[in-house]
């Protein structure tokens, strides 16, 4: 493998018998979840069964009370260089424009100024925000802003994208036209991508499996492949009988979750 | 509209000034001409600069000792929780303190000079830029800390690039807040003081019964006030502009 594809390949993540607790409340026992090297998992459960704390630990804002988590050849044990995290609430610093955003991975890592403009503004381009760089987040919309700690995300050139719902907040047409620009994202960066969801369409349109939690205390209940053909976004995916029966099928293991 | 409406008010102000010389409530009560026309005298005699630049030494020294000192305190109180808990308690009661009682002993303690009406102004001025800069620590919003940190921020990178910037708006509002209380120290410590200033040219306009030239001075101080106001509002909307 060529050395600038190495630089960029996607890494597999092992979630290995972590357990969490807070205080009295067993948030997570003995979570057990590998995700390939480029796969796309969705993570869904009741609320309140530890799916947003799993997503932290991944990204090393949490530490784990027992187990443990490897992303690529990493122990997690903090943040490393490795993951982007989107978050539901977009996460966007108000004083700062759209570049000056998208820029700030780039910032903290000590990316030099001109590379740091250049790497954003294709980033921005990627979301389709070209002619938004100078506007301030309050300026925009739930959609575009979310855009924005998307763009965010991916000038860092990850290799893993943590996604905590990150269309929670979102209208129902924008939502759909995101999933798809995400998918199509996805197929172009090949990112491992873990999405944490209470959408069960959203979780069987996006991922290749997804993860049921089961609440208090979170476990790993059951892990459900989801064999739509690929690419999605082109084809009508969420119109097939196939679609409609996954989602129906996960809908019956939640049920009785509940 | 806004303009219109400024000016009416401004008019409207006089009017009643004129009125409220003219009815008359006391026969010393001066009319907006004569406090204009004593206003100019002390220009015209250099009097009022005089002053004015006296007072002005203590106010920069004492309000600018205020911001130097006041907003490093507020950021470490707010970042560094313990220490927050227990100046907080001391910033509380130096607020509810009647600082003009205080004058005395920072006579004794520093002699009747200019220095002395600095330490007022600063007494005065700096638990409000205290407490606000802690305030805004306090206020950061915990999400943005744990983005910078999923991009694996280093502390410094976090204080610098999120809690600083956070903190920003409530930073200046309390400098502004603080630059008026720093008004109104710098004239109580002037007026008891004495010896020189602002203060001192109220004190001497009064006990000659010149309160046309007290007026002056008194509107004077307030126009100073305004216009440094004015300007701190401004360099603070330059700073902020990214608020909706």
């Amino acid at each position: 493998m060529a050395a600038v594809s190495a630089a960029r390949a996607a890494v597999p993540i092992a979630v290995e018998r972590v357990s969490k607790r807070f205080g009295a409340v067993q948030a997570l026992v003995d979570i057990e979840l590998r995700v390939g090297a480029g796969e796309f998992v969705g993570v869904i459960g009741p609320s309140g069964c530890g799916k947003t704390t799993l997503l932290k630990m991944i990204a090393g804002l949490l530490p784990v009370d027992a187990g443990r988590i490897v992303v690529g050849d990493r122990v997690v044990t903090g943040p490393g260089r490795e993951c982007s995290v989107v978050f539901q609430d977009f996460a966007l610093l108000p004083w700062a424009t759209v570049q000056k955003n998208v820029e700030f991975g780039l910032l903290l890592r000590g990316v030099p100024a001109a590379e740091r403009a250049q790497t954003a503004r294709r980033a921005i381009a990627k979301v389709g925000l070209s002619g938004f760089e100078g506007a301030y987040p309050s300026q925009l919309s739930g959609g575009m802003q979310q855009r924005v700690g998307l763009a965010r995300a991916l000038a860092v050139t990850p290799r893993v994208l943590l996604m905590d719902e990150p269309f929670a907040s979102i209208d129902e047409q924008t939502r759909r036209l995101f999933q798809d620009d995400l998918l199509r994202l996805w197929s172009e960066e090949r990112m491992t991508v873990v999405l944490v969801t209470h959408s069960m369409e959203e979780a069987i349109y996006l991922a290749d499996r997804v993860a049921v939690l089961s609440p208090r205390p979170g476990r790993v209940h059951e892990v459900l492949d989801v064999p739509l053909p690929r690419p999605r976004e082109t084809a009508e995916v969420r119109g097939t009988a196939d679609f409609a029966r996954l989602v129906d099928g996960l809908w019956k293991i939640l049920r009785k979750l509940q | 509209m806004v303009l219109a409406l400024r000016a009416a008010s401004v008019v409207a102000f006089l009017l009643l000034w004129e009125w409220a010389a003219r009815v008359p409530i006391s026969f010393n009560f001066p009319s907006p001409a004569a406090t204009g026309a004593a206003l100019l005298a002390l220009v015209r005699s250099g009097a009022i600069l005089t002053a004015t630049l006296t007072s002005l030494q203590s106010l920069l020294l004492g309000f600018g000792a205020a911001v130097v000192v006041g907003v490093p305190l507020g950021l470490v109180m707010g970042v560094v929780r313990p220490v927050g808990r227990v100046a907080r308690v001391y910033l509380d009661l130096l607020i509810a303190l009647p600082t003009a009682a205080l004058i005395p002993l920072v006579i004794l303690s520093f002699g009747i000079n200019v220095l002395s009406s600095a330490v007022i102004v600063f007494v005065f001025s700096a638990p409000f830029v205290t407490m606000n800069a802690y305030g805004g620590v306090r206020d950061v919003r915990p999400r943005l800390v744990e983005m910078a940190r999923a991009f694996d921020a280093s502390w410094l990178q976090l204080f610098a690039r999120i809690v600083l910037p956070s903190a920003a708006p409530m930073v200046l509002a309390g400098i502004r807040y603080a630059l008026s209380r720093a008004f109104v120290g710098l004239i109580i410590a002037e007026l008891l003081l004495s010896p020189f200033g602002l203060g001192r040219l109220i004190m001497t306009s009064r006990s000659m019964f010149e309160h046309d030239r007290m007026f002056a001075t008194v509107l004077w101080t307030l126009l100073l006030a305004g216009a440094a106001l004015a300007a701190l509002a401004r360099l603070e909307a330059r700073l902020l502009k990214w608020r909706p």
